[in-house]
């Protein structure tokens, strides 16, 4: 797995000598937000620093996560985050490996706001799962603004939560990305 | 009052006792004080890097979710939708710099601003774990000089 993501990393970034290498662009501080809203708790947690980094020409997206950056109010939450249900210490990261469909439509010279479709394999938990979801992509002076909101089911990563607290945690949980990208130059 | 009165009464208040106390200090109980947490591990941050680089599954299981006092030459500070950040670059990579990165305590963003750029600097932090880029760590602190 780690092999494919460096390969994917390599073939979106374009380090073998890409000519084309103006369009990649990148950020380490990509924020993805998980939201639970159950009948008897919400949930939330933040992470600010994850990586992320697309190719304006072929489309290529990927993100890379770190479990135990989720930062949540209260310290039980983030103990149980961590260690109870993403069970961070075995699965310390997550991945979405995807494209853009449509990406040759967007000017990114230009100013502009794009609805997309992304499509890719979302790794979580150690489970890999195909996603599509909509998103926009907005071309603010060179840069790029990415954002997305989804819903996943928790259950489809082989999340399990015991029945004592089955209320306190959707089986759906809300997911918020937020990724203000810049021209890589190397 | 009857004997199983009093003893009802024991429970039910035994019961409401231990309830507020779960509540106040188990379920509410505050985020540590990361920047008087101990550090485990003592390491300098090119050290620290090529641990992870070298076999991170390894790394991973050692420090993750450990304090960590790193130590190095400070390369950059960034501000970053109100987080600063400290960063030991080691290396240049697919992603560009690549190296140690701290999100710092609000507290303490003040302090990094003020922190020279190349200069030997100690920063005390929870590692978070390695993203085939960097290493993170959460909730940095400047150690005192």
């Amino acid at each position: 797995m780690k092999i494919k993501i460096i390969v994917t990393l390599w073939l979106v970034l374009g380090v073998a000598g890409s000519t084309l290498q103006a369009q990649k662009y990148i950020t380490k501080n990509a924020q993805i937000r998980f939201y639970s809203d159950a009948p008897t708790e919400k949930i939330e947690g933040i992470n600010k620093q994850v990586n992320c980094a697309l190719d304006a020409t072929t489309g290529d997206l990927i993100f890379k996560v770190l479990m135990q950056s989720f930062q949540f109010e209260k310290a039980l939450m983030q103990e149980h985050f961590n260690e109870n249900y993403m069970e961070s210490p075995t699965f310390p990261n997550a991945t979405f490996i995807g494209k853009i469909d449509g990406i040759d439509a967007i000017d990114f010279a230009k100013n502009g706001k794009h609805e997309v479709i992304v499509k890719g394999n979302l790794t979580m938990h150690g489970v890999t799962k195909p996603i599509s979801e909509n998103g926009i992509i907005e071309v603010i002076d060179g840069k790029v603004k990415a954002t997305s909101k989804f819903h996943i089911a928790i259950a489809d990563y082989n999340i399990s939560v015991p029945s004592a607290v089955m209320g306190k945690i959707a089986e759906k949980v809300e997911i918020t990305v937020d990724a203000s990208l810049e021209k890589f130059v190397k | 009052m009857k004997k199983w009165m009093k003893v009802f009464a024991i429970l039910f208040i035994l019961g409401v006792v231990g309830a507020v106390a779960g509540y106040v200090f188990i379920y509410n109980k505050p985020h540590p004080s990361y920047e008087k947490l101990k550090a485990d591990y003592t390491i300098q941050a090119g050290e620290l890097y090529r641990e992870f680089v070298a076999d991170a599954k390894s790394a991973s299981e050692k420090y993750n979710g450990k304090m960590l006092q790193i130590e190095g030459v400070l390369s950059v500070t960034e501000v970053s939708d109100s987080i600063s950040i400290a960063y030991f670059v080691l290396e240049e990579g697919m992603f560009g710099n690549q190296g140690v990165r701290i999100s710092m305590i609000p507290e303490y963003a003040n302090d990094l601003s003020k922190e020279p750029i190349g200069n030997q600097t100690k920063i005390k932090g929870l590692c978070a774990g390695f993203n085939d880029t960097d290493v993170i760590l959460e909730h940095g602190s400047l150690a005192k000089k």
